[in-house]
């Protein structure tokens, strides 16, 4: 048997049901068996944090409950897939840098990094915590901490991940798009777990390209990365999550910075029926910087919530958060972000801001941008607005002869080129530019 | 031909303008002057299809069509074309990628071709260099940051490209130092020719200094009080608005 419920027909489970179900599973065999002990910390991590429910601090703006009762399934098995399926999903630039995952489970014989092989190092998870056991200890340690409850069920029910290492010095001569596709059930939904764990070495650089595909149908994508960026590495990440749809998709990167590294994310999405994209950062060491550039483009009854947590806990350190949202119909989003500087970490500059361009009288957004500064001698800002299309801006494009929806379309668009102008990668920024630009006014 | 026909029109329920007739031929420039409060403002937004300056009565044709049944955009595709007292910052939209969007609106109700980006370089080259101005505009956002100064080239620049049958010059020279006031209104001459109309609204004969006008109006608490030629604004410079507050026209 491929699939096995991971929820009793009719019940929603508790926390004691799903640590009965796994210990099935593992008497099943549905799991590698290098990666059962990080299961295991999952499962019992989850066990202790619960379900998450509306009391949780990091989903008091998200309802999730109705994921307990969708009655997903976890295959063992990823469905059939062939490379060019894999490579019709593709950007241009990243055939040959490409990491794939099918059914929340990496595919080494889909993978293929053969354009960046002198600078980068790719292996099934299972066989690095074999060979090397010092990644085994670094992701049970992070896991053994992880106090989110749907990153919780990533590491419990992952099936096998992929460990990518940048040589020391390297810089990747293609960006690495890291892909995760799902087949569409149609007897249940489908559980999907991916897990990454990135390494970037001393002085190496290197771009991140972060795609779903189109979802035809309801699955939950759950997937968690882990980052460690070593000394003056320099990271970017694209992250472009489109087409709405009735998904659920729990998105959490972990990123452990040292000194004077550099890591940019930038994030675009158009939201699904769930959509959650937590992010616990640590600038770790003097003169690291990152930055987030967040824009989401919501319609219908998506919901969209942004979780942040960073941590300045070395002097000298920068971080720049912007999240921006287009809400229209009835939408929801929320974006749940806090800055901490640490003692010691004097020398800190941070700014955090939030912005809503709120297009229906039905959508709703939820802000809280939050700082907590424990040292001297620093420079914070957080803030967030929350606005409608400026009437007058409108119509002084009417007055010149630019009917009222293409003038909300410029404006819109104006709004979010602050966030897609910041994606350099031309083939990632020309699938934002024709998805997200190009719809606006639908 | 713009056809005003005993115009009323106000802000927030009460008439401002309380009948206004007035005829532009084209080619001809005409001054409309008046004190704080004369009703000018309302009268240029009410033109322009500003929603929150609704007609209430009378009639205003461009070239026989009736434009107070149009949308903003509508009348501003015929032709009609206001350049701001104080034009809004636009941020997030670039200058040229704006003109070109405005060139190409009007070009699709004319029925012709829409220029490419390549094809609008050309064009707005040809109105900066017309206009001697600096190519910087092409690559900022429109009017964000921009001095008062600026603010009005880059509407007499949109004036350039757009062509319009009758530009509503709305207190142009607000703002504007003396050297300032000299380029814009020598740009705008510049721009002057038998097909454009121009309407020049202000409070000072200074600007008319450099754009003579064919007629002059006095607009005193919303009615047009006093037409006639240039001589007018000398007139008005020696008595001031004062000597015109009740005399019909």
């Amino acid at each position: 048997m491929n699939a096995v419920a991971i929820k009793r027909a009719g019940t929603v489970k508790t926390p004691d049901d799903v640590m009965a179900d796994f210990r099935e599973l593992l008497v099943n065999g549905c799991f590698t068996k290098e990666l059962v002990g990080l299961n295991a910390v999952g499962l019992e991590n989850f066990n202790q944090t619960g379900f998450p429910g509306r009391k949780s601090e990091k989903f008091t703006y998200l309802d999730v409950s109705d994921l307990a009762k969708a009655g997903f399934h976890l295959r063992k098995e990823p469905s059939q897939t062939t490379p060019s399926q894999v490579e019709a999903q593709l950007l241009p630039s990243t055939h040959k840098s490409r990491v794939v995952f099918v059914d929340g489970i990496y595919m080494e014989h889909l993978s293929d990094i053969s354009a960046i092989r002198d600078q980068v190092e790719l292996l099934p998870l299972s066989e690095a915590f074999t060979q090397f056991p010092e990644i085994k200890d670094t992701t049970l340690q992070r896991a053994i901490h992880e106090d989110d409850p749907i990153a919780n069920l990533n590491t419990a029910f992952t099936i096998n991940g992929a460990h990518l290492r940048i040589k020391d010095g390297e810089q990747a001569q293609a960006p690495i798009e890291i892909l995760f596709l799902a087949a569409r059930y149609k007897a249940y939904p489908l559980f999907t777990a991916p897990r990454l764990v990135i390494d970037v070495g001393r002085g190496a650089k290197v771009d991140f390209i972060i795609k779903n595909t189109k979802e035809y149908g309801s699955y939950l994508h759950n997937s968690v990365m882990d980052v460690s960026a070593r000394e003056s590495s320099d990271v970017n990440f694209y992250h472009i999550s489109l087409h709405s749809g009735p998904a659920w998709r729990f998105f959490k990167l972990n990123v452990d910075q040292y000194a004077k590294s550099s890591v940019k994310l930038v994030n675009v999405s158009t939201g699904s029926r769930i959509s959650r994209y937590a992010y616990d950062w640590n600038l770790k060491e003097p003169g690291a910087t990152m930055e987030i550039r967040s824009l989401a483009t919501l319609s219908n009854k998506a919901k969209n919530h942004k979780y942040a947590t960073v941590r300045h806990q070395a002097p000298g350190c920068s971080s720049r958060l912007l999240f921006k949202n287009v809400i229209n119909d009835e939408a929801r989003s929320s974006v749940d972000s806090t800055v901490i500087v640490e003692p010691g970490a004097s020398g800190s500059f941070s700014e955090q801001l939030i912005r809503n361009l709120l297009v229906s009288d039905k959508g709703r957004a939820d802000n809280k941008p939050n700082l907590m500064i424990h040292a001297d001698d620093v420079q914070c800002s957080h803030g967030a607005t929350i606005g409608q299309l400026d009437e007058e801006i409108l119509f002084y494009f009417m007055s010149r002869g630019l009917t009222r929806d293409e003038a909300a379309r410029s404006l819109l668009n104006a709004f979010a080129r602050e966030v897609t102008n910041s994606i350099k990668e031309p083939y990632a920024a020309a699938v934002v530019d024709e998805t997200i630009l190009q719809r606006r006014g639908e | 031909m713009l056809v005003i026909d005993n115009l009323v029109a106000g802000f927030e329920g009460m008439d401002i303008l309380k009948g206004i007739s007035l005829t532009v031929n084209k080619g001809e420039i005409h001054s409309i002057m008046g004190p704080n409060g004369a009703g000018k403002s309302t009268f240029s937004k009410t033109l322009v299809g500003h929603p929150e300056y609704p007609a209430s009565s009378g009639s205003v044709t461009l070239d026989g069509k009736n434009l107070l049944e149009m949308e903003p955009d509508q009348r501003a595709r015929e032709g009609l074309f206001m350049a701001y007292q104080n034009p809004v910052e636009i941020p997030g939209v670039n200058n040229v990628e704006f003109l070109r969007m405005a060139y190409n609106a009007k070009r699709a109700h004319l029925g012709l071709e829409e220029a490419d980006p390549m094809d609008f370089q050309d064009i707005i080259q040809e109105k900066m260099g017309l206009l001697s101005m600096s190519g910087v505009f092409m690559e900022r956002d429109v009017n964000e940051g921009y001095s008062g100064g600026e603010k009005k080239k880059n509407e007499i620049l949109q004036m350039a490209v757009l062509e319009p049958k009758v530009a509503i010059l709305d207190e142009i020279d607000s703002g504007l130092d003396i050297d300032a006031l000299k380029v814009v209104a020598e740009n705008i001459m510049k721009l002057k020719n038998e097909n454009t109309a121009l309407i020049v609204i202000t409070h000072y004969q200074r600007l008319l200094d450099y754009i003579k006008p064919d007629h002059i109006h006095i607009l005193s608490q919303g009615r047009i009080v006093k037409s006639g030629g240039p001589e007018l604004a000398l007139e008005l410079e020696s008595t001031g608005y004062n000597g015109f507050n009740t005399e019909a026209a």
